[in-house]
């Protein structure tokens, strides 16, 4: 099953989030720890590693600003979970 | 020193709970569910498994702010670990301490402590308290290289001396306090040379060995029990787990993360125990699955439970009215 890629809770005192960009392509093959998206949240850059690895779908533009917990994206395990989620036009 | 078989799979489960109850933790945490900060316990397993094989519900713990580990080694439920760092009314303090504060007195566990060598003067008082009652229990504080910075361990340490107290100083050095390393803050590499100016044995120990830690617990807590007094155990751990969750560690290079990861004291001990033949692939993922199985449960239970009621904000503050 795809993993979610989610807006991370990072600290007590956060709202909303600025997701500034994605750090891989569209359908790029990722290992769990590379880096996968940069956001700003409370004046602060971060950058959000991959919980796993597998091929990233991106579900969300960048220029917006998301909840915590919000889905913003999946990592397919495999390249025909990968194409079921292009195809099913998945988004956040 | 020969270990058991039974004591070792022991280990194994408990340091594997502690590793996925960790990881779970992480994950509902950046969900947004879960109040306050979290500290986890990931690479230093070893230490208070390695430590607490060796006590009964009697003899005392206390912790730190990152205490999951040790309160999980000791015999604390993941139930009422999760229910409270959901802060609801059936965690292990009501709801009221969340991570940080957990605490069971029922096992012996003191409490985590928010407070950066909070643990010390805790566990001193309580090892007084085995010596003045006459009861063969030994207590144990557990540290960081940070902690070790507080006027309170030298003063303890001195006390505990002169006293012969039962009490066991256990510093996990994980190299940083905080974003601070350790080559930058402390005087010496290995801060358990300081126990010897008083009097105490000092011990340095990888972290990331159960094997080594249950021996040198062994030793200390044995001469604690026979009434010889107080050791200081200096455990070098990898700090494979950020300070906290969300802290993305731009403080550190990359080198020094991917140095620790190669320590990892889980992955460590699975192989070890695979070589004795004491382990197969398929015991580990029936362990591992039953220990999932029960964070689900746990996990699905605390976001069900009740939170404390604003009527309730002063219950639990006088030792009167906990327990009645």
């Amino acid at each position: 099953m795809a993993h979610e890629v989610f807006i991370p809770k990072t600290g007590i005192y956060m709202d909303d989030c600025h997701l500034i960009a994605w750090l891989v392509d569209e359908g790029t093959t990722v290992r769990a720890g590379d880096a996968l998206f940069l956001m700003e949240t409370n004046k602060v850059e971060m950058e959000i590693e991959a919980s796993a690895g597998g091929i990233v779908h991106q579900g969300a533009p960048v220029g917006e600003d998301y909840p915590i917990g919000r889905v913003i994206g999946w990592i397919a395990e495999d390249d025909s979970e990968y194409r079921r989620l292009v195809e099913e036009g998945t988004s956040a | 020193m020969t270990i058991p078989d039974r004591t070792l799979l022991e280990m194994f489960e408990t340091m594997m709970t502690i590793r996925l109850f960790e990881e779970r933790v992480t994950l509902e945490y950046q969900r947004g569910d879960m109040p306050g900060f979290v500290h986890t316990y990931i690479g230093a397993e070893a230490v208070a498994t390695g430590v607490c094989a060796h006590l009964s519900d009697r003899d005392l713990i206390a912790s730190t702010h990152r205490g999951h580990g040790h309160s999980l080694a000791k015999g604390c439920s993941i139930a009422g670990m999760l229910a409270e760092l959901y802060g609801r009314e059936t965690g292990l303090c009501k709801g009221r301490g969340g991570s940080m504060h957990i605490a069971d007195f029922e096992i012996g566990m003191l409490g985590a402590n928010a407070i950066v060598g909070g643990s010390i003067g805790l566990a001193t008082g309580g090892a007084f308290a085995h010596q003045v009652k006459g009861t063969p229990n030994v207590s144990v504080s557990f540290f960081g290289d940070g902690g070790a910075g507080q006027g309170i361990l030298y003063e303890s340490m001195n006390l505990a001396s002169i006293w012969k107290l039962p009490v066991i100083y256990v510093c996990e050095n994980n190299g940083w306090a905080e974003s601070t390393p350790a080559s930058y803050s402390q005087s010496v590499e290995d801060l358990s040379r300081r126990a010897d100016g008083f009097g105490i044995p000092g011990h340095v120990v990888d972290g990331a060995d159960v094997f080594a830690v249950y021996e040198v617990a062994a030793e200390a807590i044995d001469r604690a029990r026979r009434g010889d007094g107080p050791s200081f155990i200096e455990a070098k751990i990898p700090r494979i787990s950020a300070h906290y969750v969300g802290d993305t560690q731009k403080y550190r290079n990359e080198d020094d993360l991917a140095d620790a990861r190669k320590r990892d004291p889980l992955e460590r001990f699975r192989s070890e125990l695979a070589a004795a033949g004491l382990l197969t692939g398929t015991a580990v993922e029936g362990t591992r699955a039953a220990i999932v199985d029960e964070l689900d449960r746990g996990v699905a239970a605390a976001k069900a439970d009740p939170w404390p009621t604003a009527d309730g904000v002063t219950d639990y503050v006088y030792s009167g009215a906990y327990g009645g």
